[in-house]
């Protein structure tokens, strides 16, 4: 079964489970299927892959990764730096 | 706007409390920032001279508000006088024990995606969600360890536990909304087998399975580190199965191809990663590929600090 039915599927149960749902206990759910079939990569993975539209922040601008890059560039450049920072690399995992 | 500036973009633990040259450059410029001098969380956008001149700054979603921000530092910036621009000759910001420079070149360096799969429907007419992103690193001969001893077809290789555990442990997490926590070595099992395909010249094929699963009670079994929760317990878990394929090339020793599909379904939360609303398990999967050059490429695994490998050199 492709994947989305077997998740199409999945949420019918969920449903028909909307009992055991309201109660929200914390734990795995059994009616959350993930066997994987032959084919699956090549179904997924421009699907998770980051669209045109979710990297465009990142090509549009050529960030550089470290706030001490930022700076001899900029100096360089003589431009002012554009610094963004999180908890997390806004380039990585944030 | 933005060719008006030169961008970079950074981590912010590190800056806003380490004592390295960059850390304490950083520091002297936050502190004059939206958030002030107090010892608190200094994330946001800057905007700064190469001398370090603090010239405006802002931590908003708005879009517009952020434009306005860059406007006023872009004002800023025209009124500084050129002898208060530019780095001057003694500063100090050479990086010190950033993560980065212990790159393991020659080694396997992966782009993780992490999102959410949508309830009832597929990748065919469905949006993708929000997404996350990593990467996870392998030393040369860690990669080397991804193989079978001997090349050759049909040879069945179970990947070493210590490099399994890294995957579990750091990869295999819900930071799908934010960032998380990771799991221990006590509270994963699974296992990634590598099975080889096709041998051509140099070049094998291998194709990828396995599964796994980690559940936390909460507690906290890493031991003393920055990720060790202030408060708080984050019962949580994740299990998972596991395919993909892979293309080894023996004479450059190295992968030319890797590509893993991780599906499986999550519960639980933790203090960061969105999930405190969401009481429900609910599905998720994860990609993985080679990651490419470009310097956002070298942005390291966001649980370094905790690889404990030994080619680290700390």
């Amino acid at each position: 079964m492709l994947p989305y039915l077997r998740l199409l599927a999945a949420g019918l149960s969920c449903c028909m489970l909307s009992a055991s749902h309201a109660r929200a206990q914390l734990g795995f759910d059994e009616s959350i299927r993930h066997e994987l079939q032959p084919g699956d990569l090549e179904i997924w993975r421009d699907w998770l892959r980051p669209s045109a539209e979710d990297a465009a922040w990142m090509e549009a601008i050529p960030w550089l990764p470290s706030f001490a890059e930022g700076i001899e560039k900029a100096n360089e450049a003589a431009k002012p730096l554009l610094l963004w920072v999180m908890n997390g690399h806004p380039l990585g995992c944030t | 706007m933005s060719d008006k500036f030169v961008a970079a973009s950074d981590e912010v633990w590190r800056l806003q409390r380490g004592d390295d040259p960059e850390s304490l450059f950083f520091q002297e410029m936050a502190h004059h920032g939206h958030y002030g001098s107090g010892r608190g969380t200094k994330q946001g956008i800057y905007v700064c001279a190469p001398s370090g001149e603090f010239l405006a700054s802002a931590n908003s979603l708005s879009a517009e508000k952020i434009r306005a921000m860059m406007e006023r530092g872009l004002a800023a910036w025209s009124r500084l006088p050129e002898e208060k621009r530019f780095l001057s000759e003694d500063a100090a910001i050479e990086p010190k024990g950033r993560w980065e420079l212990f790159r393991p070149e020659g080694g396997m360096i992966l782009s993780s995606y992490a999102r959410d799969l949508p309830a009832g429907a597929g990748p065919f007419g469905s949006e993708a969600s929000g997404y996350n992103k990593d990467h996870a690193w392998f030393s040369a001969d860690e990669m080397r360890r991804w193989l079978p001893a001997e090349l050759v077809v049909g040879a069945e290789h179970r990947l070493p536990v210590d490099l399994l555990q890294r995957v579990l442990c750091f990869h295999l997490v819900d930071s799908v909304l934010g960032q998380t926590l990771p799991y221990s070595p006590d509270e994963v099992q699974g296992e990634i087998v590598l099975r080889i395909t096709r041998v051509e010249g140099d070049r094998c094929d291998l194709e990828i399975r396995g599964r796994s699963s980690a559940q936390s009670d909460g507690s906290w079994n890493l031991g003393e580190n920055d990720w060790k929760p202030k408060s708080g317990l984050f019962p949580r878990g994740i299990k998972t199965e596991i395919t993909g394929k892979a293309s080894y090339d023996n004479s450059q020793a190295r992968f030319a191809a890797f590509e893993l599909l991780v599906m499986g379904q999550r519960w639980g939360h933790t203090r960061f990663n969105g999930r405190v609303a969401q009481k429900e398990a609910s599905a998720i999967a994860f990609f993985f590929e080679l990651a490419g050059e470009k310097p956002a490429d070298r942005v390291p695994p966001a649980f370094i600090d905790i690889y404990a490998a030994a080619w680290m050199g700390r």
